[in-house]
């Protein structure tokens, strides 16, 4: 039988293949999507902080506002501003652009009263405005306790901070879960058209039924089917993969010497390590077999390619329905319950998700291997019943 | 050897096979004759396992199609009215794929694939086979679904569509076949084919055998001077 299953999976890998839209569907679009979102995000995420960053360095103070204009003054010679302007409506200048933030100073007997005014549009106006408010009012405090022959403020009290957890535990989840969804996306519905073509497309030909009354037993032709579909989509998620790990890569790259620190190759370790890879790779082949035996399913069922496709689209929205499941977790930073392992989608996104957190147990793994191919083989054993299903097979 | 008996089978209501029975022996051609929707496709669908019979059997070398399907492939050759010839494969990756199905050695395949391609004249075969024209696809079905040198051959109008070379070229291929002594079931309605293919005939109308013999003793019975006339004869006195 064995040596059946394989002609019929090298028959079908050829004949798929040879469609260049196989290629592109297959290998091109997966290795180029996860760069180009993770590489476009970082690149936009950067010139906005670049444009914000030169806001943010520009100060806007009202004119004739003295107080003002001494800490702005410090500021500046203190680098903490780049330049201050001085105008007549500082939420003009700030709708304007022209500052992202600006102060006013208005003295009240002994003390001081700081206004401050920030974008509420720009995420970081609030913050660095506090951050200037608080130096303003350190530097008076200051000011005040030398007018009156005290000790300075730094000397009275001091700050420790100790940061608890792994401080990358968050872009790590983040991370999980969308390579998470972009393999269930890949090895479940990416290769729609694949799918289609595999069982509709050769009813649609008219291949099947010379197919069918060949000396080949069904059980050959359904398994060798489903084994070319999950090479394909393992292809999919192989090049899905790739092109994550080189967007990393990239990112991290790119931001280390944006830093203007020398780049080290340990940094990408410390965020996917080669096990984690690993563990990534054999979820996309968990997820590959069951998604192909899904996909085999409907495209038999189907009396053409059009159907086919239309169910396997549709397909698309309900896998994302499981793979939502752990987004609880994934808000928590929480640790994944066993029963999302039994469950398919849902233990593939447990699976990419517990491997890049560093969470998985021998266990967590053979559960979900062992309950994706269980699903499996009953939906490949439906597919060699269907395929002598009359009704199935000539509906046209 | 094809033995036919009693065969039933409906599709809903509808009872497209009344039935019938009839037998192909080794060594000649036997001509499955009919008007559209008489049941001869039906009849080809259940010999090639594809359709189950609801009533009656049929034996194909000894095996019964609904006992023994698998072994009942293993000793057929179909060739059906559409090529079903995969496109983005070339003609002879459609022949050696199947050849593989059917556990012939890739050398025998290879040997009696090339000897069919120079009895049919076939030499476009490593291209593509979204290439070809209807008879050069029609060559390498004939060839595609012989190919583990099956005793029973059905042919489901194998010339239909084809220009007259090649035409030509797949009748003396099929004589080859019935002299090499394989049992060949043929269904048309191209009546010249028949009186020139045909050792015995069988006319399938409305799911019931209404008529069987040798083209020779058809035409006597009916006292016409071709196998034509007497088929319009048989058919419209049925329908009478």
């Amino acid at each position: 039988m064995w040596r059946k299953v394989w002609s019929v999976v090298k028959k079908e890998l050829k004949d798929l293949f040879r469609e260049k839209r196989t290629i592109f569907m297959t290998i091109i679009l997966p290795a180029i999507l996860m760069p180009a979102l993770l590489i476009g995000m970082f690149y936009f995420q950067t010139s906005t902080s670049k444009k914000e960053e030169v806001q943010a360095k520009t100060v806007a103070i009202q004119v004739g506002d003295t107080l003002a204009k001494h800490y702005a003054e410090i500021l500046k010679k203190e680098k903490i501003i780049e330049n201050y302007i001085e105008v007549d409506d500082i939420g003009k200048a700030i709708k304007d652009g022209k500052a992202l933030t600006g102060f006013k100073i208005k003295p009240k007997g002994d003390s001081i009263i700081i206004e401050t005014y920030y974008n509420v549009e720009k995420a970081s106006g609030s913050q660095k405005i506090q951050a200037i408010a608080n130096i303003i009012k350190e530097m008076y405090v200051a000011e005040y306790l030398q007018k009156h022959g005290l000790p300075p403020v730094n000397t009275l009290t001091q700050i420790k901070t100790t940061p608890i957890g792994d401080p990358l535990a968050m872009v790590k989840a983040m991370t999980g879960y969308l390579l998470g969804l972009f393999l269930v996306m890949f090895t479940t519905i990416g290769n729609t058209y694949l799918g289609a073509d595999i069982g509709a497309g050769e009813k649609e030909r008219g291949t099947l039924l010379p197919l069918l009354s060949s000396p080949a037993d069904r059980k050959s032709i359904a398994i060798g089917k489903w084994v070319a579909l999950t090479i394909t989509n393992l292809i999919s998620a192989t090049a899905l993969l790739a092109g994550e790990g080189f967007a990393i890569w990239y990112v991290i790259k790119q931001s280390a010497s944006i830093a203007q620190k020398n780049f080290d190759i340990g940094m990408i370790g410390k965020f996917i390590s080669p096990s984690t890879m690993v563990m990534l790779f054999l979820a996309a082949v968990l997820l590959a077999l069951f998604g192909a035996a899904l996909q085999l399913i409907i495209s038999m069922w189907s009396k053409t390619l059009r159907e086919a496709q239309l169910y396997l689209s549709q397909l698309g929205l309900l896998v994302f329905l499981p793979a939502m499941a752990i987004i609880p977790t994934m808000i928590s930073g929480g640790k994944l319950a066993m029963w999302a392992f039994y469950i398919p989608i849902v233990n593939t996104m447990a699976l990419v998700y517990g491997a890049v957190m560093g969470q998985l147990t021998t266990l967590n793994v053979i559960v979900a291997f062992g309950a994706n191919i269980l699903v499996a083989a009953v939906v490949i054993g439906i597919v060699v019943k269907i395929l002598d299903m009359e009704q199935v097979i000539l509906r046209t | 050897m094809i033995e036919i008996t009693n065969l039933k089978r409906n599709f809903g209501k509808t009872e497209v096979l009344k039935g019938i029975s009839l037998k192909a022996e080794p060594g000649k051609v036997t001509g499955l004759l009919g008007p559209n929707g008489a049941g001869k496709t039906t009849t080809i669908k259940i010999l090639s396992t594809i359709l189950k019979p609801h009533g009656g059997d049929i034996i194909v070398n000894g095996h019964s199609v609904i006992k023994e399907p698998a072994l009942v492939r293993k000793n057929l050759g179909v060739v059906f009215e559409e090529s079903g010839i995969y496109q983005r494969l070339t003609g002879e990756e459609n022949i050696l794929y199947f050849a593989d199905l059917a556990d012939v050695p890739p050398d025998v395949a290879k040997e009696r694939m090339y000897k069919f391609f120079e009895l049919l004249g076939v030499d476009y075969a490593k291209k593509l086979a979204g290439t070809y024209s209807k008879g050069m696809m029609q060559k390498i079905n004939l060839i595609r679904a012989i190919i583990h040198n099956p005793p029973v051959v059905v042919l489901d109008e194998p010339t239909n569509g084809l220009d007259v070379p090649s035409t030509r070229a797949v009748e003396t291929f099929i004589r080859e076949m019935k002299d090499e002594g394989k049992t060949i079931l043929l269904s048309t309605h191209l009546m010249a084919q028949v009186e020139k293919l045909c050792d015995y005939i069988y006319i399938i109308h409305k799911g019931r055998i209404v008529e069987e013999g040798t083209p020779q003793s058809i035409k006597e019975k009916y006292d016409t001077a071709t196998v034509e006339d007497a088929f319009l004869k048989v058919v419209s006195s049925d329908v009478a």
